[in-house]
């Protein structure tokens, strides 16, 4: 019962990271934009 | 002890402009000054957006943080830049040492909060956010939520250093509009313990229009428009202030506070053209026009020492078995250090006047696991009065383009704060620092504050 409640909470966990966003190569580009728009370009 | 804390980050937003010179235009900041402790607070070094606000939330100065900025070398490479963002910072934050012991936590608009994540309650993030299309909500589902409120959201206001100006102040306004409707909604509708919203265009409007306002800034012209759009900006944030204000319960304790403050920029001191010209830099191709200093090229083989950033100058010395091709030995080091230290601070202005230059050796300033990966030096020339450009290609020791259009303000080493209702005695204190709020919020909620954290609580 212990392990098969460890590996549902596992999984669980496992989902939530799935839902967690990445920093992209497109959005630093993107974003780099932004800061060379802004003057920000340090 | 607060059941809840309110704070209202006012990018920018400058002490001597709110406390004394706008002070009589300002009724719900002057009236909340009668019964709040309030003052100065020390910002980060340096006090750029980026690095200030994470330290307000880390309680740390910035040798915790691998950021040195906007945009950061990566791993000493010459030209390889990383930009800040959420993934990239401990989960050390204010918000997430509240939200991991059970506080809800509302966090909308501080910067480097892209990509958005869990904080116990709602997460906004800033206008680092690379578009509007992009999920810069967690959960999702807000987004909605929030385009249904403020009929859209806008992240930033583009282009503002070309735009007219009266399209800028317009559009400034109209992009906080939208904020604080959000923020009002959220304060009335959702279940919150800890409420963090920042303002952007409170420091845009400095940027843009201040040598508008200072008849003493050389670029300032008498017949101008738009001598106080300054002004106008800090009475329609007060407004806002009393809208908030009114929202609160009677427990309820508000903080208003910014990263840093802001003055006058006569123009920036090009730094690698200071390099070049003292034999210290070596270009294997001179740009033939000014060209950010990652796209030109260096001859690293004869390179001692560089700049990277604008506005406020990060120093890095090309140093052997640390940079790709350094030629600086170990030993040599510190005295070479102490060197550049010292002709920086030989640099006069435009009118050969003797600038009251400061220069912060990293360790001196910083404590923390990443001090080694920060700037070997950080300079304020003139105390800020004049910015840093790392671009090549003037010919020249001053320019007043760091990039793209005029900028007439510096960001400042000294920021405001306001805390009302947290017991404090009511009136101005002594200078605190930025530090100092994470652990003062933490306490007010009755919640642990982490040991690392070097900023001392004002209650």
């Amino acid at each position: 019962m212990k392990s098969f409640l460890s590996k549902l909470l596992g999984k669980k966990k496992e989902k939530k990271k799935e839902e967690k966003q990445d920093f992209t190569e497109e959005d630093e580009q993107d974003v780099l934009e932004t800061l060379r728009d802004l003057q920000y370009v340090d | 002890m607060a059941k809840r804390i309110f704070v209202l980050g006012l990018d920018a937003f400058d002490p001597k402009l709110c406390f004394e010179k706008f002070k009589a235009e300002l009724p719900n900041l002057s009236k909340l000054m009668k019964n709040s402790s309030w003052g100065i607070s020390n910002s980060s070094i340096p006090p750029l957006s980026c690095t200030a606000w994470i330290s307000f939330a880390k309680g740390k100065t910035p040798g915790h943080s691998a950021i040195q900025g906007f945009t950061s070398r990566k791993d000493f490479a010459y030209t390889d830049f990383f930009v800040a963002n959420s993934t990239i910072i401990e989960k050390e934050r204010l918000w997430d040492i509240l939200a991991e012991q059970g506080k809800k936590c509302i966090v909308m608009n501080v910067p480097v909060t892209f990509p958005p994540y869990d904080v116990n309650g709602i997460m906004v993030s800033s206008f680092l956010t690379p578009n509007a299309d992009k999920e810069y909500c967690y959960p999702k589902e807000i987004k909605q939520e929030i385009n249904e409120i403020a009929n859209g959201y806008v992240i930033d206001v583009k282009g503002f250093k070309k735009k007219p100006k009266n399209v800028v102040l317009k559009e400034l306004k109209g992009m906080e509009e939208k904020r604080f409707k959000v923020a009002k909604h959220f304060i009335e509708n959702k279940d919150w313990e800890f409420f963090i919203f920042v303002t952007t265009g409170t420091d845009r409007i400095h940027h843009a229009f201040w040598a508008d306002m200072d008849e003493t800034h050389p670029d300032h012209k008498a017949d101008t428009e738009f001598k106080d759009a300054i002004l106008s900006y800090y009475k329609f944030i007060d407004e806002k202030i009393g809208e908030v204000a009114s929202l609160l319960g009677e427990e309820d304790v508000l903080l208003i506070m910014s990263d840093h403050g802001a003055r006058e920029m006569h123009g920036f001191v090009n730094v690698n053209e200071f390099f070049i010209k003292e034999g210290y830099m070596k270009m294997q191709e001179y740009p033939s026009e000014p060209t950010l200093f990652n796209e030109t090229k260096v001859d690293w083989n004869n390179t001692k020492v560089f700049c990277t950033g604008n506005y406020i100058a990060r120093i890095f010395v090309n140093l052997k078995g640390r940079e790709p091709q350094g030629i600086v030995k170990k030993e040599d080091y510190e005295k070479f250090r102490d060197e550049i230290k010292e002709k920086l601070l030989t640099i006069r202005d435009e009118q050969g006047k003797k600038m009251n230059t400061k220069v912060f050796k990293r360790e001196e300033v910083y404590k923390g696991k990443y001090v080694a990966s920060q700037p070997d030096l950080i300079i304020y020339f003139d105390d800020l009065k004049w910015g840093a450009n790392q671009m090549i290609g003037f010919n020249e020791l001053f320019s007043h383009n760091a990039d793209k259009g005029r900028n007439s303000a510096n960001h400042y080493h000294k920021g405001m704060f306001l805390l009302h209702n947290a017991g404090l005695e009511a009136g101005k204190r002594s200078e605190i620092n930025l530090i100092d709020l994470m652990p003062t919020i933490i306490r007010l909620l009755d919640c642990e504050v982490p040991t690392a954290v070097e900023g001392k609580s004002l209650v």
